[in-house]
């Protein structure tokens, strides 16, 4: 005899818009996943490039962007006269602190291919920051509610006992 | 890699696969049994597709094959990739195809090993979140074991997401030391990656699953759903006590011998053990 599990069967608006949204939620819990480990490995890369490969240079700042969020940087290396860009993403209050005019110490690439600085002096702050996921624990959150109410997608292709009913098996 | 190492790291895939698959089988897997091929074709597919690799790379040699360096960034095994990632996602999310059934000793096995293996490989920075991952849930599983009571379907259920968490921690780590990257490796340690890669990704995308079923049973009414599927996924019959002491302390033995001789990447080894434990000590 197949196990059939007595669950309640609710009807009401709310419950069928639940059912449909629940595969769209499973796909979306999955793409938060995904872009989440995508973003966590772009910004471990960043910090091991300027852990590893950056160079400390004392650069001036040039210009505020407050509305792309962006601190222009001047500085010197190796002869040669380049631009940092300090996103203050990382540093909430550097808008409010810095000017055009002052002096930071930074981190750069030495290579080159980065235009990223780090601001030297708040370096933990780059490296600790979890701002990337900000917009995917809402939706991940919103998709984990669905799947929390109705989760009967989840499933799917998950064999059921044949006759035993749960708790009859023994050690 | 270059195509020789390439063809055993996918007779390694597709071994696991047919290993997985017959595991699933007779775990109790419907779909498994439905579609799947009867056990003996499945282990002659999984020696076909070792033999076709040795074969290949025999072969290589004199046909300058073995010079050919793959990689990600060619196109066909992009797309080989592709299909592979699309037909994980689609067995992790919508079926139970390639999940063998575990109990309770197979589970503080694999969290005893995957302990074994964060206290005595290379540490990484994240090691006591990968410890604390694994050795919480393995307190739980050992005081249950202890207990000797029978486990309700919820509670079988967070025994299970334990288990499935010590993989999550030995998928991270192994990761985290590169394995993933490795350039080089040899024929057949090519091969035991593929079917390590394998196993862990399906088991990693069914973590997500598992852990969305777990917290559905916030509510009550979904609890039923979940003592429904559980049977399929745990079983309360044991492998003898001999046969998980045997294998715990030969498994552990390796992984503590390999850490000292240094003969396989410790990661490597450690996933291997891991595999083992859980397809040999599935319970009967």
């Amino acid at each position: 005899m197949m196990y059939k599990p007595q669950v309640s069967n609710p009807t009401g608006w709310w419950n069928i818009l639940l059912y449909f949204l629940s595969p769209l939620a499973l796909l979306l819990v999955v793409v938060c996943i995904i872009a989440f480990l995508d973003r966590v490995g772009q910004h471990n890369r960043l910090v091991n490039l300027m852990s590893t490969r950056g160079a400390i240079v004392e650069a001036t700042v040039s210009r505020l962007d407050p509305e792309k969020g962006l601190v222009f940087l001047d500085y010197r290396l190796d002869g040669e006269e380049r631009i940092g860009l300090l996103y203050t993403r990382y540093y909430p209050d550097a808008l409010d602190v810095l000017a055009p005019g002052n002096q930071i110490l930074a981190r750069v690439d030495r290579s080159g291919v980065e235009a990223l600085a780090v601001w030297e002096d708040r370096f933990s702050q780059f490296r600790g920051y979890l701002g990337f996921a900000t917009d995917l624990a809402v939706i991940f959150a919103a998709g984990w509610l669905v799947l929390v109410l109705r989760p009967e997608i989840l499933y799917v292709g998950l064999s059921g006992p044949e006759t035993t009913a749960p708790g009859e098996s023994s050690k | 890699m270059t195509l020789d190492v390439f063809a055993f790291f996918m007779a390694g895939i597709l071994g696991e696969i047919a290993l997985l698959w017959e595991s699933a089988q007779r775990g109790g897997s419907k779909l498994a049994g439905r579609f799947g091929a009867p056990v003996s074709i499945a282990r002659f597919t999984a020696l076909a597709a070792i033999l076709v690799a040795i074969g290949f790379s025999l072969s290589a040699s004199p046909l300058g094959l073995d010079q050919v360096i793959v990689s990600l960034d060619d196109l066909w095994v992009g797309y080989i990739f592709a299909g592979l990632g699309l037909f994980v996602l689609a067995v992790g999310l919508v079926s139970d195809v390639f999940l063998p059934r575990v109990g309770e000793r197979s589970v503080i096995a694999v969290q005893i090993l995957v302990v074994l293996f964060t206290v005595t490989a290379q540490r990484t920075p994240a090691w006591p979140l990968y410890l604390a991952l694994t050795a919480l849930p393995l307190i739980g599983s050992l005081s249950l074991a202890i207990s000797r009571r029978n486990l309700s379907p919820a509670v079988q259920a967070l025994v299970y997401f334990g288990y499935l968490l010590a993989l999550l921690a030995l998928t991270l780590q192994v990761a985290d030391l590169g394995l993933f990257e490795a350039v080089r490796m040899d024929h057949w340690q090519a091969l035991a990656f593929g079917g390590l890669f394998f196993f862990l990704a399906v088991h990693t995308l069914f973590i997500l699953r598992f852990f969305l079923i777990v917290s559905s049973l916030l509510i009550p009414r979904n609890r039923p759903l979940a003592a429904g599927i559980m049977p399929r996924l745990f079983s309360s019959e044991q492998v003898s006590f001999k046969r998980f002491g045997l294998f715990t302390l030969l498994l552990s033995a390796l992984v503590l011998l390999n850490n000292w001789l240094n003969l396989l990447p410790a990661e490597l080894l450690a996933g291997l053990a891991v595999m083992m434990g859980v397809q040999v000590m599935e319970s009967e």
